[in-house]
């Protein structure tokens, strides 16, 4: 595999030396490209409490192509679907390479703040959110206490 | 024709810089082939975003005159309707005076100095009543506000005479000249003699505002036109105390690279946050986005901020702040314009350009030698004016 460009080296570093509050990215052992993340579920949020694990990984045109994020704790979200995949413009077509790993994480952890039931990846859930939010929110408790508190 | 449009908003159309600019190439085989991020530029793959001729860091000159856009205004008078003044607080490190043009043509007055061509003062022709010259002090904080009896007449004055355009006069000029040291200074030494501010008057809500066009600096016998820049501050820093990546301001780096000091700047939108290295790839790769990283905005064009201070055996060639640059007017409105305004300037400048009589004989014709440094940065660009930074 070809050698770790410096800017990984740098973010790696970084994210150890200067950690976001609530959010955690270690690169696995094996591919220094793939980190393990943890996200704590937002205060006053249906996620709060929630340890929501996610995988990141960081393609070969990284950071000229967007890094690739799904969720691997199933999470009851209008944005996010059965599979943990995450439907946000910067992780797509608004996508720059001055976003790191760092801001990517932080939007994700905004987007669980603000679900969007207008531009949904999981129909269901933003239909409930659109027709009976506080059933929805409910749901999204129940799941957040079900599937994310390891 | 391997020029590309130019993007609305961002100052002349493309020129031809070395080397031209041949079609497209093919598609590297392999795109990964130009691995991120110590990329070399494949030949056959070329520039598809023009760069401005570069800044040269390593001189800086300081102004004696600041004048920020932001506080030039229009003050309505209490009659009725009203009449509007034009007013700006400015800061000035020697005496001078300052004089305010509606509809002014501009006049280069340059002479040879050792075959060089060298700009003694530029002065401007209006043919509505001006004030005299008016003197003010060195202070910071001025105040200046024009006569009443001087105002323009918005109301009754036409499209043409409120609007910038390549054929028109220059709606309002706003010159500032050094009145210390003596003009009987020589010409060659590097002081600065007139701040220019060039703008045009719009209409929203019925109340007239000013757009500033564009600011330039007449410091010895050149011309600079100003351009903000943001970051560039961080970025001179950093080259003062080595590379980026020792240097504790992050904001120095490139954003893409993370490595790299940033070197390049966006246009339209003025961000410095890209090395060499990463604006190539940014700009230069097939399906590459072309957008600013910070921004989004497109890349209308590149500035590359050149240190010559670190590079002692150039910087020696010369004093290369003036050094290879005659004057050119502004060929369009300048990259400063903000990007929500409603310039389309591309058309009459592609027909137009060499044939306005303001253009005559000031083209960077048979050129002088130069340190090998310059004559890359400027060869074959017909719009040599150095950009100047100022903040």
């Amino acid at each position: 595999m070809a050698s770790l460009p410096k800017r990984i080296m740098k973010e790696t570093e970084r994210l150890q030396s200067e950690p976001v509050p609530g959010i955690s990215a270690v690169p696995s052992d094996s591919n220094a490209r793939l980190f393990s993340v943890v996200i704590i579920g937002p205060e006053e949020s249906p996620y709060a409490t929630g340890r929501f694990k996610l995988e990141l990984f960081l393609p070969e045109d990284y950071p000229m192509a967007p890094p690739k994020v799904r969720f691997l704790t199933r999470i009851y979200h209008p944005n996010i679907d059965r599979l943990g995949r995450i439907c946000l413009d910067i992780l797509k077509d608004k996508w720059s390479p001055a976003l790191q790993i760092r801001t990517v994480l932080l939007s994700i952890q905004a987007l669980l703040s603000a679900p969007n039931p207008d531009d949904p990846l999981n129909n269901e859930a933003a239909e409930l959110w659109k027709n009976n939010e506080p059933r929805a929110m409910q749901t999204a408790r129940d799941w957040t206490k079900q599937y994310a508190q390891q | 024709m391997g020029i590309v449009p130019s993007h609305e908003n961002d100052g002349p159309p493309s020129m031809p810089l070395p080397p031209p600019r041949p079609s497209l190439g093919p598609r590297p085989t392999n795109p990964q082939s130009a691995s991120f991020p110590n990329i070399r530029t494949d030949s056959r793959l070329m520039r598809s975003v023009e760069y401005l001729p570069p800044v040269k860091m390593g001189q800086r000159v300081s102004n004696v005159f600041i004048l920020r856009k932001e506080n030039i205004r229009l003050l309505p008078t209490p009659s009725q309707p009203p009449i509007y003044l034009v007013e700006f607080t400015f800061r000035a490190d020697v005496q001078g005076t300052v004089q305010i043009y509606f509809n002014a043509d501009e006049k280069v007055h340059q002479t040879r100095v050792n075959g060089q061509n060298h700009v003694h003062h530029i002065s401007y022709v209006s043919r509505t009543p001006f004030d005299s010259p008016a003197p003010f002090p060195a202070a910071e904080n001025q105040v200046f506000r024009q006569r009443e009896q001087f105002a323009l007449d918005l109301a009754n004055a036409t499209a043409s005479q409120l609007k910038y355009s390549r054929e028109s006069t220059y709606p309002l000029v706003i010159k500032l000249d050094a009145t210390s040291p003596s003009t009987n200074t020589p010409i060659t030494s590097n002081i600065v003699r007139s701040h220019i501010t060039l703008a045009e008057f719009s209409f929203a809500d019925s109340r007239p505002s000013l757009r500033v066009i564009e600011q330039k600096v007449l410091i010895g016998g050149t011309i600079f036109s100003m351009q903000d820049l943001y970051g560039i501050r961080a970025s001179y820093n950093a080259n003062q105390n080595g590379p980026a990546g020792t240097a504790e301001d992050s904001s120095a780096e490139c954003v893409v690279c993370l490595t790299e000091p940033s070197t390049t700047a966006v246009q339209p939108c003025k961000h410095l946050c890209l090395c060499d290295d990463c604006a190539r790839l940014l700009t230069l790769e097939v399906d590459a986005q072309q957008k600013c990283p910070v921004c989004r905005t497109h890349i209308g064009k590149l500035l590359r901020i050149v240190d010559t201070s670190r590079r002692p055996e150039q910087a020696a060639a010369g004093n290369t702040v003036t050094e290879g640059n005659t004057y050119a007017p502004p060929v369009a409105p300048p990259p400063s314009a903000p990007a929500s305004s409603s310039w389309t300037p591309t058309n009459h400048i592609q027909t137009e350009q060499l044939s306005h009589p303001r253009f005559e004989n000031l083209a960077p014709s048979s050129r002088h030698s130069t340190p090998p440094n310059a004559s890359e940065l400027h060869q074959g660009s017909t719009h040599p004016m150095n950009r100047y930074h100022m903040s």
